[in-house]
């Protein structure tokens, strides 16, 4: 027994480094799941408030973009309100399923193969984990954790990013991934050999998804069918510049709780 | 010895700010200098070996919290905390535990090779970590070597900056 005692106190040193490294590799394995709240993100007061100090400073430098973003935008929706007010109802608005909470990125990244970034808004306002991340041009991402006033953002630029998408032409569906290599171009697969792809064609969000339908993605700069001849392998062009990003809006669709437990009534007790 | 301990946390707050704020935004093209890793490298040879590792592993949760990224510098970081004596045996030779070896007087060579072990092994367990995927291996190995190489610059730069303001 005292033999045994002596050996792990020579040994203290390599057993606490096992145990170190142990609790590293389990929490680096953890980050690696998706659908898994995590206990390491940037999403708790201290990181992201000073993310949010810093932020403040070189928002100045963008402030120019950001206003003349917003103005489009604001002319985009007067057009279509314009429009709206004519053909429908307005009785119908009380039905819209999604809710917009505004936010600004106050941390970005786009150079890894796992971009992960950080709003700052967070349980407190209403944001809650696999709510998409839009911007006026297209769709940014979904968010991952989240905290009591900021939040991280899986982004569409992260190699485990999988997204429901489909051509705004004809709505055949394919999945949005990421293949890690240009931070302006993501891949578009599962899209069947029968669909009129062509250079240019837009890609919007499909309807079995966290965003709602129609959000823009991006436009085709590539397509050709893969390996197996059936499906076709797209490069699409992402709308949204991931460098500059600014403002965003987190959209919460308020049907997804009921389409989950349509579709899996056993996990919802 | 009250008044290193303060210091040697100041060091670390200020690199992991320094990291974050500065050092994150000096990228190359996709390549960043993780410099953090200096506070392992030029910590005092003659500490307790599990303080250091436990200080290093300190220092590498705080730089995951900062980029979200699980384990990864965790683990890089206690990596190199625990084979640093043989990069020290390597480069300085084996009596570095008999001296106090200062790296303002080594030699460029050696100071070179001290840096370039313990970074490399960093970036290799960091980067390997980070995507966990074997068919980026191409991306990972392009990624360690260039941030390497960058890395271990920037730190020789600053501690050749520091050492000379002492004296």
């Amino acid at each position: 027994m005292q033999q045994v005692i002596s050996y792990l106190l020579k040994k203290k040193n390599f057993l606490f480094f096992i145990l170190l490294l142990g609790i590293s590799l389990v929490l680096t394995i953890q980050s690696h799941r998706y659908h898994k709240s995590k206990f390491i993100s940037a999403a708790n007061d201290v990181t992201g408030g000073l993310y949010e100090s810093v932020n403040h400073v070189n928002e100045f430098i963008n402030l120019d973009t950001y206003n003349e973003r917003l103005l489009k935008e604001n002319a985009r929706l007067r057009k279509e309100l314009s429009n709206y007010t004519f053909h429908s109802a307005a009785s119908d608005l009380k039905e819209v399923p999604y809710n917009f909470i505004p936010a600004k990125l106050i941390e970005n990244s786009f150079h890894k193969k796992n971009n992960i970034l950080v709003i700052n808004r967070g349980a407190k306002h209403g944001v809650s984990a696999d709510m998409g991340v839009i911007t006026t041009n297209g769709i940014v991402g979904v968010i991952e954790s989240v905290g009591e006033n900021f939040s991280t953002v899986l982004s569409v630029l992260h190699i485990q990013s999988q997204i429901n998408a489909q051509l705004k032409k004809t709505n055949h569906i394919g999945s949005l991934k990421w293949n890690g290599e240009s931070p302006f171009k993501v891949q578009l697969e599962d899209i069947t050999k029968v669909a009129p792809i062509k250079v240019n064609d837009t890609i919007v969000t499909g309807n079995h998804s966290i965003f709602p339908q129609g959000i823009n993605i991006g436009k085709v700069v590539k397509a050709k069918l893969n390996q197996t001849q059936n499906y076709f392998d797209v490069d699409v062009e992402l709308f949204n510049d991931m460098s500059n990003i600014g403002y965003v809006y987190v959209v919460e669709n308020k049907a997804l709780k009921e389409v989950d437990q349509l579709l899996n009534p056993s996990q919802n007790e | 010895m009250n008044k290193e301990v303060v210091l040697r946390i100041l060091f670390f707050v200020l690199l992991v700010l320094l990291q974050v704020l500065v050092f994150s935004n000096m990228r190359i093209g996709a390549y960043v200098p993780y410099v953090y890793v200096l506070f392992i490298l030029i910590f005092p040879i003659k500490s307790n070996r599990s303080i250091f590792l436990f200080s290093s592993f300190l220092l590498g949760l705080s730089l995951d919290f900062f980029y979200s990224s699980g384990g990864v510098h965790a683990a890089a970081c206690t990596v190199i905390a625990y084979i640093r004596p043989l990069a020290l045996k390597f480069s300085f030779g084996r009596s570095y535990e008999f001296q106090t070896i200062k790296l303002s007087k080594v030699s460029v060579a050696s100071k070179v090779a001290y840096f370039s072990i313990l970074v490399i092994v960093h970036h290799l367990v960091m980067f390997l970590l980070e995507v966990f995927n074997l068919s980026f291996i191409l991306y990972s190995l392009k990624n360690i070597l260039f941030s390497s190489v960058y890395t271990i610059l920037l730190s020789l730069v600053l501690v050749t900056l520091f050492s000379k303001r002492k004296e």
